[in-house]
């Protein structure tokens, strides 16, 4: 019979005769959760809690030794009808009180199963130490005695009048805080700037165990006031930090679930009442002063740490527990796990129940606490992840595996177990199967097949295609000005015609030194063989000479290199004329505008995707290039190129100080620098070049550039932005 | 300490042990793949060499005289006590076994007897074919286990093959020096005591667990070896009580259907308290059960045969169970119901159980169509049919000890076994007992034909073409076998068989004492046996003369099983030892296991080919079966585990 809570079971035989009882040593206490009793037993030797109903327990409470199981079964089953404990779950009750080593019973258990039990409790605790080689704990003191001993001083402090003075203090600090905030926040980044501050990490660090050893105290503290016993402080590290911790789980055994609640604020409360206090004393100190910045490291800690970590409730730290507390649900992050994936189980796979659901109020509870509190997990545990990556890659790498391990690998092989041989999907089986490859089908395909565009977006400054600029080849005076800035000219053509005197009397003088080689050569022919061959060679020379001066002549007369348009905004004013043009000072631009050239900056990380990535292919419209260019001055037009090309090298000088932010872009300068063309950061250059027929757009202007690359899908998109998020703090070549 | 009270005490530390916790994981995946290899190990050619060695051996011990031979046996026997029988000291041993099968009973074993032999020897389970003399080949590997002083358990189907093959082969054990007992339901405990002291005990499993629960019993909390060895040496009576000094070797004919088929039938010892006060309670369930609607108060789930109410229903049920004082709550109510319901819709008479002359319900086994005289079902559904029924309502038993066929096979240290059909189940019988599977030839090649499967849709259908191919080979004079899966049908081929005025016999779990004789007649000239399967079994079916020439035995199963081994069995009935014999499936859309486990595409028989929708349903069925065999193995674990005392 599938019941949902069957009477009897088949294996009652085994039980049903034996006497047993609580052991002399067990605690019990009574909780309510929701209205319903609950209680609390409790082994102090192992410290471990079992939890047991109201009906569970009045059972319990019928085995003194004396009666058999079958007895007080019977006499529960009277009392109580249909809410008495049913045999399987009496069997499971006292499976899990005798685990829990709180029962003890006239037979005694046979010793091979007991050892066997031995080895794999060590088994689990070994495998549970290997998996939290992460976060470890050290336990270092029993601080029962000095809790015990210091309560009476610290016990006034625990009560209303203690409550009141708390609420003074943090209302008066944040009363003075505000007023200060600006200064507040100029320490907040000071503080956290651990280049520019070097010294401040250490503070950082030894303010904050302090802080947290007082955190741990409090939990003591309000532990003990309630009457609990505190064992074990330690150490244990949080990623890699170590850190203080207490262990203060007795208080799961209190009756009231506001002192259990208390219990878990503690900690916090003692925080924020001494961030409270050093935020007073940091507002009197003198500003910049060791002890002043010590107290703002304190007060950042203590209150920002706590509010982000410790109270909440998505991590398991304190505000989890007082949560679970408040809502009285108990092992709210494993219930609320169960619900989520019951709603699976029973409506999409039409699994029946096996156990009574949760009342509804509290199933809207569990259903958001299990989504918020998965999504957050994977967020911090990737956080984590990138941020030890960034300092010690190996263990961060390490850790990204673990990662992968636990998130991926163990539900994957869990959801597959579940699948094939769980016994809850007998007859489901094809249903769960077909759903969740469909699932798994639809997100392999969105992820991983459907491919989705990707684009590159950026500014760029405007140049010319192919531009010259010509420089003067030989000194001299501006004779003639041909050519007017903004002509369009031919190769060859003249543009600035100029006289040098001094040119021309040497080539005077050299034509007749060459007049005079030329004589004595024809005097020597006759009189002198061997004298004539050394003529010969000095009318040579004389004659490279003359046209080596002739050819700076003709170059005093400047002509345009390329086909283009002028530049020369100089040549409209009236005192070119007769201007000396010393050798080799620039005189005018000829710039080609049948062509632009768009230098756009990348970022490194798009800049890696631009030049990893195969570029697009242009197909035969132009209008569909996937390079997409739109210029400032005429954003409604957009402009398309066949391709681009990528500078792979990192440069920090802008290609055009346009795109600085004084130019109207975006890209941050450094301010130190005198030209204005220093990037804060590292960037790549892009280079696009446009077809600009009949010149029709100019140079000198911004231009927005987008590149739409190849389809690709997200999951390649995702994984090359995460390695590049890696890459983009770490300095290790291995990644 | 006599031979005997030291091995009882060793015994203790030897086969009163912890069972190995379940392998999981690696180690698991592991343990697969070493059955794997196991199983298909090259040992065939081994067993043959050695059988061969064997057979050389004759002509040298078989012309030893009387107290020559005695010498010879005494000799082994020593050897085997200083565990040194093995090499060509084994082959000796069995060339003795050998002749003395020849000398006492005229027997002379096989090779392949020998081989299977041999292979029990080595703890391997070996299939040998219906028909190869199973009963000899495990005499055979008894009488080697034997004489190393530890007893020897062999473990057959029924208490008729119990008495018949100790009384057969209890000439060979007493040449060779042993002493053979047997134990059947009507033995006296005082008489269990001194046979279970025997070198070789027949029995059947039913017996032979019941005893070791009441020892269990007995020895109370004792639960561990040491616990148990302290308390024997110091209670010299409670030494006394126990009836089986301990668990060796054993040998299991049929080790497929009672290692794994049958493995999770608990046998279980009760008693019945004194205790009127519920016969009402059950009959106001019943009166309830009688008014809800099929569908909309309930739904059946045939696979499991199981009710499940509906919200509807659950309501209904409050609504007339007002004012109702004797109900103690909503969900016992609920549960008494639906145990009523059960029993009114998945349970029927003669097909699940059947009702005694004296007015008990007596439980069918589904598997081999006997009856369980002393089983009840759970709680409280038995006291539902029984008032269905109308006969007087029981007293719910209270179980005292409660234990599975697979969890006591699984405390032997040696165990060997005999079957038709192992290979299949080869990988569950590694996975729970560690046995690989051997295959044995036959000692003739087997020439059964196996005619095509007939199907049809409804029940009518198939009984005409049942009861018209019987007629037709009784026309001929060939003798037919007809299989039954139920009483109910094989009640229905008779009433048929009357009509079409053809004699037979009806072989059905009431007439057990019997059944014997009429099967083996069954291979007479002209003869029609009607029976539920495995009536009979452990019995040859010997042709009379000139069966053979007409075909030999024709076997016709009415209906597939839920397990194709069985089918088989049945099938192995026919042609023996290399007689010639056919096999023929008749099916229906409406039989029970097409109901069971392929409800949705069985009317579709045509498209989908008849012998692929019964191997479609048979392999659900017993991937259920198996399923169901492991959870219990993993619940008996886990109650160890947990309620350790």
């Amino acid at each position: 019979m599938l019941q949902l809570r069957p009477t009897f079971s088949e294996s009652w035989y085994r039980v049903v005769n034996l006497r047993p009882k609580l052991r002399g040593t067990a605690q019990i206490s009574r909780q309510y959760y929701r209205g319903d009793r609950w209680y609390v037993v409790r082994d102090p030797a192992g410290n471990q809690f079992h939890r047991v109903s109201d009906a569970a327990y009045r059972f319990i409470g019928l085995l003194d030794g004396r009666r058999t199981v079958g007895e007080a079964w019977d006499l529960v089953g009277g009392q109580l009808a249909d809410d008495a404990p049913t045999q399987p779950e009496v069997i499971q009750l006292l499976s899990q009180l005798y685990a829990a080593n709180v029962i003890e019973t006239d037979v005694p258990p046979d010793a091979l199963v007991l050892l066997r039990r031995h080895k794999q409790l060590q088994k689990r605790q070994m495998q549970g130490r290997l998996m939290n080689v992460l976060f470890p704990r050290i336990p270092l003191w029993d601080c029962d005695n000095f809790v015990k001993r210091w309560l009476p001083l610290v016990r006034p402090f625990l009560s209303k009048v203690g409550a009141i003075a708390w609420l003074v203090v943090v209302v008066g600090a944040i009363a003075m805080l505000v007023p200060d905030w600006a200064r507040l926040k100029e320490a907040a980044a000071y503080t956290v700037n651990i280049k520019a501050n070097p010294i401040n990490a250490f503070y950082l660090y030894t303010v904050f165990v302090l802080i947290k050893f007082i955190h741990e105290l409090g939990h003591a503290f309000s532990c003990r006031r309630f009457g609990g016993e505190v064992h074990e402080m330690g150490i244990m590290f949080l990623v890699f930090i170590p850190t203080p911790y207490v262990d203060a789980s007795t208080a799961w055994a209190f009756p009231s679930r506001w002192a259990r609640m208390f219990v878990g604020a503690g900690g916090m409360i003692i925080e924020l009442f001494v961030a409270s206090l050093c935020a007073i004393f940091w507002h009197f100190a003198t500003p910049g002063s060791v002890p002043s910045m010590l107290a703002y490291n304190a007060m950042l800690i203590a209150s920002v740490s706590t509010i982000i970590f410790n109270a909440n409730p998505l991590l398991r730290y304190d505000g989890y527990y007082i949560l679970s507390d408040f809502l009285e649900i108990p092992n709210l992050q494993q219930k609320s796990k169960e619900y989520a994936l019951g709603l699976i189980t029973r409506h999409i796979f039409r699994v029946k129940a096996t156990q009574p659901l949760p009342p509804p109020l509290q199933r809207a509870w569990l259903l958001v606490y299990a989504i918020l509190s998965s999504i957050y997990r994977v967020f911090v545990g990737i956080a984590i992840v990138l941020m030890v990556t960034w300092t010690i890659p190996v263990i961060g790498i390490l850790m990204a595996i673990g990662g992968v391990v636990t998130w991926g690998i163990v539900p994957i092989v869990k959801v597959f177990k579940y699948l094939t041989i769980d016994p809850e999907l007998h007859r489901k089986r094809p249903r769960a199967i077909a759903f969740t490859l469909a699932v798994m089908a639809a997100i392999v395909l969105l992820v991983g097949v459907i491919k989705f565009p990707m684009r590159l977006d950026t500014e760029g400054a405007v140049e010319p295609g192919n531009r010259e600029i010509l420089h003067a080849e030989t000194s001299g005076f501006v004779k003639q000005v041909v050519a007017h800035s903004g002509d369009k000219l031919k190769k060859g053509d003249p543009i600035l015609v100029c006289e040098n005197v001094e040119l021309d009397s040497q080539i005077a003088q050299a034509q007749a030194k060459v007049q005079a080689a030329e004589i004595k050569v024809s005097q020597s022919r006759v009189t002198n063989q061997a004298l004539r061959q050394i003529d010969q060679e000095a009318l040579q020379n004389e004659r490279e000479h003359l046209q080596e001066l002739q050819r700076e002549k003709n170059a005093l007369t400047l002509r345009a290199p390329i086909d283009g348009e002028l530049i020369a905004p100089d040549f409209d004013k009236d005192q070119v004329l007769g201007r000396f043009y010393q050798k080799g000072e620039e005189i005018c631009r000829v710039a080609d505008l049948s062509q632009l050239l768009v230098r756009a900056v990348l970022e490194q990380r798009d800049a890696t995707l631009a030049v990893e990535h195969p570029q697009p292919k242009p197909g035969p419209d132009p209008e569909k290039w996937p390079t997409e260019v739109r210029l400032i001055g005429k954003l409604d037009h957009i402009m398309h190129a066949d391709h681009y090309e990528v500078i792979n090298a990192a440069q920090s000088e802008l290609p055009d100080p346009l795109l600085s932010t004084q130019g109207g872009g975006d890209q941050q300068i450094d301010p130190r620098d005198p030209k204005g063309k220093k990037a804060v950061e590292k960037e790549f250059e892009m280079r696009i070049l446009l077809d600009n027929p009949y010149s029709t757009y100019l140079p000198g202007q911004r231009a927005y550039v987008r590149v739409t690359l190849d389809k690709v899908p997200l999951g390649e998109q995702w994984l090359r932005r995460f390695r590049q998020l890696v890459r983009s703090r770490s300095n290790s070549k291995w990644l | 300490m006599s031979d005997l009270a030291t091995n009882e005490l060793w015994s203790i530390f030897d086969a009163r042990r912890v069972k190995a916790p379940e392998l999981r994981g690696l180690d698991l995946a592991m343990n697969g793949f070493v059955g794997f290899y196991k199983n298909r190990k090259p040992v065939l050619p081994r067993l043959k060499a050695a059988a061969e060695r064997i057979e050389k051996l004759e002509p040298e011990i078989h012309a030893l005289g009387s107290t020559r031979f005695q010498e010879e046996v005494a000799e082994v026997r020593n050897l085997a006590r200083l565990k040194k029988l093995e090499g060509p000291a084994l082959d000796r041993g069995m060339a003795i076994v050998r002749e003395a099968a020849w000398r006492a009973v005229g027997k002379r074993p096989f090779p392949v007897q020998l081989m299977g032999a041999l292979a029990m020897c080595e703890g391997l389970i070996a299939e040998m074919a219906t028909g190869e003399g199973k009963t000899l080949t495990a005499s055979l590997a008894a009488s080697i286990w034997a004489w190393s002083g530890k007893p020897v358990h062999i473990i057959t189907v029924n208490d008729y093959l119990v008495a018949r093959d100790a009384e057969l082969m209890g000439p060979v054990y007493r040449m060779l020096g042993l002493e053979v007992g047997h134990i059947v339901h009507e033995t006296t405990p005082n008489d269990r005591v001194g046979q279970y002291r025997r070198n070789v005990i027949y029995c059947t499993s039913k017996e032979l667990v019941a005893d070791f629960l009441r020892d269990q019993i007995q020895l109370g909390t004792l639960r561990t070896s040491v616990q148990t060895a302290v308390g024997m040496l110091s209670q010299s009576q409670a030494r006394n009580a126990l009836m089986i000094p301990g668990l060796f070797r054993v040998i299991v004919d049929e080790a497929d259907s009672l290692l794994i088929d049958e493995a999770v039938t608990p046998l279980i010892i009760s008693n019945s308290p004194d205790d009127e006060a519920n016969s009402s309670l059950y009959r106001a369930a019943y009166e309830l059960a009688k008014v809800m609607d099929k569908d909309r108060d309930f739904t059946i789930d045939w696979t499991i045969r199981n009710v499940d109410l509906t919200p509807r229903g659950q309501a209904r049920i409050d609504e007339l169970a007002e004012g109702n004082g004797f109900w103690k709550g909503k969900r016992r109510r609920e549960e008494l119901v639906t145990q009523a319901l059960v029993s009114l819709h998945c349970y029927i008479r003669d097909e699940q159980y059947l009702i005694t002359e004296d007015g008990k319900v007596q439980i069918i086994d589904e598997f081999t169509g006997r009856v369980m005289a002393d089983r009840s079902w759970r709680h409280g559904l038995h006291q539902a049919i029984e008032v269905k029924e109308g006969v007087p309502v029981t007293a719910d038993k209270e179980n005292l000890a409660r234990l599975s066929f697979q969890r006591f096979f699984r405390q032997y240290p040696i165990m060997g076994g005999m079957t038709g059909t192992a290979w299949e189940s080869a990988g569950e019988m590694w996975q729970i007992y560690q046995r690989p599977i051997v295959r044995i030839p036959t000692n003739k090649p087997c020439i059964r034909k196996h005619l095509p499967v007939r199907f049809f849709d409804t029940m009518d259908q198939k009984f005409e073409a049942v009861v018209q191919r019987v007629c037709e080979l009784n026309d001929q004079g060939a003798p037919v076998l007809i299989g039954t899966r139920s009483v109910l049908a094989s009640l229905e081929v008779s009433k048929r068989l009357d009509a079409a005025k053809r004699a037979h016999r009806v072989l059905n779990a009431t007439q057990t004492k019997v059944e014997a004789d009429i099967i083996a007649m069954a291979g007479h000239r002209g003869q029609i046996t009607v029976a539920t399967n495995m009536a009979g079994r452990g019995t040859d079916i010997i042709l009379s003369r000139g069966v053979a020439d007409i075909g030999g035995l024709n076997v016709i199963s009415t209906e597939p099983h839920g397990s194709g081994r069985v089918d088989r069995q049945l099938f192995g009935r026919a042609a023996r030892q290399g007689d010639p014999g056919s096999a023929q499936m008749f099916a229906c859309a409406e039989d029970d296991l097409f109901i069971r486990h392929t409800k949705n595409i069985r009317k579709a028989w045509r498209a989908i080919g008849a012998s692929n929708l019964i191997r479609i349903a048979q392999a659900r069925a017993e991937r259920l079966a198996r399923f169901n065999r492991k959870q219990v193995l993993k619940n008996d674990d886990w109650m160890d585990q947990a309620v350790p005392f």
